[in-house]
C-alpha cells in the first residue's frame, strides 16, 4: 500500500482533525466547472476560525453563487508548520486539498491586530510572494477584510486590496468583476486592481501614495488615478431581514471555541462607549425582526443538530424585541432540549424574568463589564452603568443560586487616577457583601468574584483615538496598586492582562503603512501566534522595531493632534471626526451621551442608510 | 420541526453498524461521539435521552478503534422513543453524515455489545512483509510496552493473538478484543514489526469484523 506525504504528515501532528476538512456541511464543487476559486483564510487556529460568525456568513454567501467556489484555510499549528517546511509542501485549502497558490483569491479576515504575523506566515507557507509589489500574474489576489481593516494601513504592503465594511455583497461583486475581466480578456493584475478601486467599499493601498511631514506624521494620501475615490466608504447591508444568512454550518469534528448556533440578532450598537471601536464602526444599528430570527434559528437547528443557540450581537439586551424573540424561541427550544445563551447582557436588563428564560443554560457564572471602578470614570467613558444597577443585577443572579460573578475592567483609561483603580476593588467588595446580605443566596457557599482587568488601548474610530496609551511602567504600577487593594480581600480573585501584549496591540491599532516593514522583519525572525502567551516574544518585537528604525511609542504612547492626518482617514466608516471630537470633549467634561434610542447624537452614520435602525433619515 | 411517529410504550433498542474510513480515521472517539450526537439531532430520529440533570442522547458503543485506524465494523446502540422503521433510521442518519461515516446496517439487536470478544483486522503495510519472518516471530513471546492505568509496562501479548495470516502487503489478524482482555492492534504491529526488524514500516489498520468468545460473527 502507498502512503502519500500528506498522510505521513497528518500522522505526526497533534491534532490532525484541524487539517483534514471533510466535515458535514462543507461545500464541494467541481473545480473545472467554476469560474472563480476563493480561499478564505483565518489567520489563527482551526478551533478559533471555525467559531467565527463572519467566516460562516461569507463562506455561505460566496458559495451561493454557482460559479464561485469558496474554501477554507486556517493557520497551521507549529508542528504542522514544521512538517510543511521540512517537506516543502505548500499550504492547502480544506475542501479540495489544492495548494492555496492555485486559487484566484486568497482572502484573510483580520479580526485582531495580533494575528498580523500569522497572515504573513500563512502567505509564506502558501508559497505566495509576501509583498503585493512582488506578485505576478499567476499569483492569487490577496484580499483582506474584517474589523481591523477600519485601519488596514499596517498590513497594506501584504495585501492587493481590502474590502471595507460588511462583505456579503461586496465579495461577490469583486469575484464578478474578476470573472468578467477574465472572460473578456481585459484582465491583468494591474487593470483589475484599478477597476476594483472604483467599486464601492474597495481599497487598493498601492493606488494611494502617502507623504509624511518632518515630524513623522502623515501629510497626505494622494490617489494615483483621478477616477478612484479619495476616501473609501465602508459597505453595510442595509436590510438584515433580507440579506443573506447561512442556514447551514460546517460542522467541525473536533471541538472548537464556539461550537453552537450563533444567531446574529442585529448589527451595530445603540450605546456609545467611548473606548469601544466596534460600537462606532458597526454603526448604524440594524435589527432583524423576531419572525425572521425565529425562522433562521429553526432552520439552523434542523441543519446542524446543535443543542445550544447563542444570541449574538454587541449588546443583546439592547435588542428592541428581545422579549418577543426569546418567547418565540422558547416555544420550541425547550421541547427540543436546546438551550439559549445570551452573552453580552447589560446589568439593567438582568431581570428575574430573563433569568427564568435562560436558567436551562449550564450553571455557569455571570459576567458583567463595568469597565471602570468609579462613577466618575464610568461617565468619562460613557459606560452608563451605576453601582446600584450592578448590585441589583448581582442580587438577581444570587437569588437564582449563582455564586460566582466575573467583572471586567480596564486600566489606563484617560483621566484615570489611583482612586479610580482602588474603586475597582471597592466595587468587588460591594458585590461580595451583597452576596452575604442576600437572604436567598446559597448558605455555606462562599461567593467568588473575579476581577479581570485589561489595559486600555486607544483605537481608531473612537473618541479616544487621539489619546496616548499609558506607558508599560505606568500600567504595571496601576496593576500593583490594584493588586495591593484586592490582595487582602476575601473571595476576590484578580486577573490582569499582560501590558506587553497590549502595548504591541496599541502600536498596530493606530499604525500606518510604515509598519509593514516591521511585520516583515518580525516574520523573518519567526514571530507568529502573537496572541498566544507561549509564543509572544516582546523583546524580539522591540528588537524588530529597533532594527527597522521604528519608535513604537510614536504610535502607541503619543498624544495625536486633532488636526493631524490619521492613517485611517483614508477610510470612511460613517461616524465623523467632528462627532468623535465632540465626544472626546464630553469625556473630559465627564458628561455622558444618551443612547441612540433615547436621542440621536448626530454621529453621521445615518448617511449609510439602514432598515430598523434608530437613526433619523439622512438629508443629502 | 418534523412530525413524530407513534409513541412507543417503551424505548426500543436499535443497533447501528457503521464504517469510519478515510479522513475519519483521524477523529478521536470523543469527537466521533459529538459528531453522532448532533447527527442524531439533525436527523429527526426520535432518539431516547439519558435522564438526569443534563439529558443527552444516549449512545453506547462497542469498543471502538483508536485514532489512526479505519473500521468497517463499528457498533452503536441507541434507543428510540417513537415509531420509526430501521430503514428510515438508516436513511436519515446517513443523510446527516458524510460518506466517510457510512451507515452499514440498522437493526434490532439480538446480542449484547459486551459479547464482542475478538476483532479481525486487515493491516496494510507500506511494503510486503516476509511471511516466514512473521511466522517465526509468532512462535516467540512478543513483548511490548503497553500503556496501562499505572503507567507503561512491558507485557507479553502473544497470548492475545488468535490468528495471523500474511498475504503480500496485507496482514489479516484476529486479536482479542473483549472488554477485559483487549489487544490494541497498534501494540500488535509494534511488537510484530520490531521482531521482524522493520520498526519503521508504515501501516494502516482496518477493523473488518467482530466475533464473540466462541468465534461466531458478532452482529
Ligand atoms: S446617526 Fe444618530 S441615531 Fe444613528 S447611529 Fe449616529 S448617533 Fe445613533
Amino acid at each position: 500500500m502507498n502512503f502519500d506525504l500528506k498522510d505521513k504528515i497528518l500522522r505526526s501532528v497533534v491534532k490532525p482533525g484541524r487539517y483534514i476538512g471533510g466535515e458535514y456541511g462543507e461545500i464541494l464543487k467541481d473545480k473545472n466547472a467554476v469560474k472563480c476559486r476563493f480561499a478564505f483564510a483565518f489567520p489563527d487556529t482551526y478551533e478559533i476560525g471555525m467559531s467565527n460568525l463572519g467566516v460562516r456568513i461569507l463562506y455561505g454567501a460566496l458559495n451561493r453563487e454557482e460559479d464561485i467556489w469558496c474554501e477554507r484555510c486556517y493557520s497551521p499549528w507549529v508542528d504542522m508548520e514544521e512538517q510543511l517546511r521540512t517537506h516543502g509542501l505548500p499550504m492547502w485549502a480544506h475542501e479540495s486539498g489544492d495548494p492555496l497558490k492555485e486559487f484566484d483569491f486568497l482572502g484573510f479576515t483580520l479580526q485582531y491586530e495580533m494575528c498580523y504575523t500569522n497572515v504573513v506566515n500563512l502567505l509564506d507557507l502558501a508559497q505566495i510572494p509576501l509583498l503585493s509589489a512582488d506578485r505576478s500574474e499567476e499569483d492569487p489576489i490577496i484580499i483582506g477584510g474584517g474589523p481591523c481593516t477600519y485601519n488596514p494601513e499596517p498590513v497594506c504592503d501584504f495585501f492587493d486590496l481590502f474590502s471595507i465594511g460588511e462583505g456579503e455583497d461586496a465579495l461577490v461583486e469583486i469575484c464578478r468583476l474578476y470573472i468578467n475581466m477574465k472572460g473578456n480578456g481585459t484582465y491583468t493584475r494591474k487593470s483589475f486592481l484599478h477597476e476594483a478601486a472604483k467599486l464601492p467599499g474597495f481599497y487598493v493601498p498601492s493606488l494611494y501614495t502617502v507623504t509624511y511631514k518632518e515630524d513623522g506624521t502623515i501629510e497626505a494620501y494622494i490617489p494615483v488615478y483621478d477616477d478612484i475615490p479619495k476616501r473609501i466608504t465602508k459597505r453595510i447591508m442595509k436590510d438584515l431581514d433580507t440579506s443573506y444568512y447561512p442556514e447551514k454550518v460546517v460542522m467541525p469534528y473536533i471541538e472548537t471555541v464556539h461550537d453552537r448556533i450563533m444567531l446574529e440578532v442585529y448589527r451595530g450598537c445603540i450605546r456609545g462607549c467611548r473606548f469601544c471601536q466596534a460600537g462606532m464602526t458597526y454603526r448604524p444599528v440594524r435589527e432583524k425582526t423576531p419572525e425572521v430570527l425565529n425562522e433562521q434559528a429553526k432552520k439552523l437547528y434542523e441543519a446542524t443538530g446543535y443543542d445550544e443557540i447563542s444570541l449574538s450581537s454587541l449588546s443583546i439586551s439592547d435588542y428592541s424585541c428581545l422579549d418577543t424573540l426569546t418567547n418565540e424561541l422558547l416555544e420550541w427550544t425547550d421541547e427540543a432540549k436546546v438551550s439559549l445563551s445570551l452573552p453580552s447582557l447589560r446589568v439593567n436588563s438582568f431581570t428575574p424574568e430573563l433569568m427564568e428564560k435562560i436558567s436551562g443554560v449550564r450553571a455557569s457564572g455571570i459576567t458583567f463589564a463595568p469597565e471602570a471602578g468609579t462613577q466618575r470614570l464610568r461617565d468619562v467613558i460613557n459606560k452608563n452603568l451605576t453601582e446600584e444597577d450592578l448590585l441589583r443585577a448581582c442580587n438577581v443572579a444570587f437569588d437564582y443560586g449563582k455564586s460566582s460573578v466575573k467583572l471586567y475592567f480596564m486600566n489606563g483609561l484617560p483621566t484615570e487616577t489611583d482612586d479610580d483603580i482602588r474603586g475597582i476593588a471597592e466595587l468587588a467588595r460591594s458585590v461580595v457583601s451583597a452576596y452575604y446580605k442576600n437572604p436567598k443566596a446559597i448558605k455555606n457557599r462562599a461567593p467568588t468574584v473575579t476581577v479581570s482587568v485589561s489595559c486600555f488601548i486607544p483605537k481608531p474610530w473612537t473618541p479616544f483615538q487621539w489619546e496616548p496609551q499609558q506607558t508599560m511602567e505606568e500600567l504595571r504600577r496601576k496593576q500593583t496598586v490594584l493588586f495591593e487593594a484586592v490582595s487582602k480581600m476575601k473571595h476576590v480573585t484578580y486577573k490582569w492582562h499582560d501590558a506587553k501584549t497590549s502595548h504591541l496591540e496599541g502600536v498596530f491599532a493606530r499604525g500606518d503603512r510604515r509598519l509593514s516593514k516591521a511585520l516583515l522583519a518580525a516574520h523573518r525572525r519567526g514571530l507568529k501566534f502573537d496572541s498566544w502567551d507561549e509564543f509572544f516574544d516582546y523583546d524580539a518585537w522591540m528588537a524588530v522595531f529597533e532594527e527597522c528604525g521604528i519608535d513604537p511609542a510614536f504610535y502607541a504612547n503619543r498624544t495625536y493632534s486633532e488636526d493631524e492626518v490619521l492613517a485611517w482617514d483614508i477610510i470612511d466608516c460613517g461616524v465623523t471626526k467632528e462627532f468623535l471630537k465632540r465626544e472626546k470633549r464630553k469625556a473630559y467634561a465627564e458628561i455622558t451621551t444618551p443612547s441612540c434610542r433615547e436621542q440621536c447624537s448626530g454621529c453621521g452614520a445615518n448617511k449609510l442608510g439602514g432598515e430598523r435602525s434608530c437613526c433619523p433619515k439622512a438629508t443629502s | 420541526m418534523l412530525p413524530k411517529g407513534n409513541l412507543l410504550r417503551e424505548p426500543r433498542a436499535i443497533r447501528v453498524k457503521f464504517a469510519k474510513t478515510g479522513k475519519l480515521r483521524y477523529i478521536s472517539h470523543l469527537d466521533l461521539c459529538r459528531t453522532l450526537n448532533s447527527a442524531f439531532l439533525r436527523s429527526g430520529i426520535p432518539i431516547w435521552y439519558s435522564q438526569g440533570f443534563n439529558p443527552r442522547p444516549k449512545m453506547v458503543f462497542a469498543l471502538t478503534v483508536s485514532v489512526g485506524a479505519e473500521s468497517v465494523a463499528e457498533f452503536l446502540d441507541i434507543r428510540i422513543t417513537h415509531e420509526m422503521s430501521e430503514s428510515e433510521i438508516a436513511k436519515r442518519l446517513q443523510y446527516a453524515l458524510t460518506p466517510e461515516l457510512e451507515i452499514l446496517e440498522v437493526y434490532r439487536p439480538a446480542s449484547k455489545l459486551q459479547e464482542v470478544a475478538q476483532s479481525e483486522y486487515h493491516i496494510f503495510t507500506e511494503r510486503p512483509l516476509d511471511p516466514s519472518a512473521v511466522e517465526a516471530a509468532l512462535q516467540q513471546p512478543m513483548v511490548v510496552m503497553v500503556h496501562g492505568k499505572k503507567g507503561d509496562k512491558e507485557k507479553d501479548i502473544s497470548g492475545q493473538i488468535v490468528s495471523v495470516l500474511v498475504d503480500s502487503d496485507r496482514i489479516c489478524a484476529r486479536l482479542l478484543a473483549g472488554q477485559g482482555d483487549f489487544l490494541n492492534p497498534e501494540n500488535f504491529m509494534k511488537g510484530l514489526l520490531t521482531s521482524i526488524g522493520e520498526p519503521e514500516c508504515l501501516y494502516l489498520i482496518r477493523r473488518v469484523a467482530c466475533y464473540d468468545a466462541d468465534g461466531r460473527l458478532f452482529r
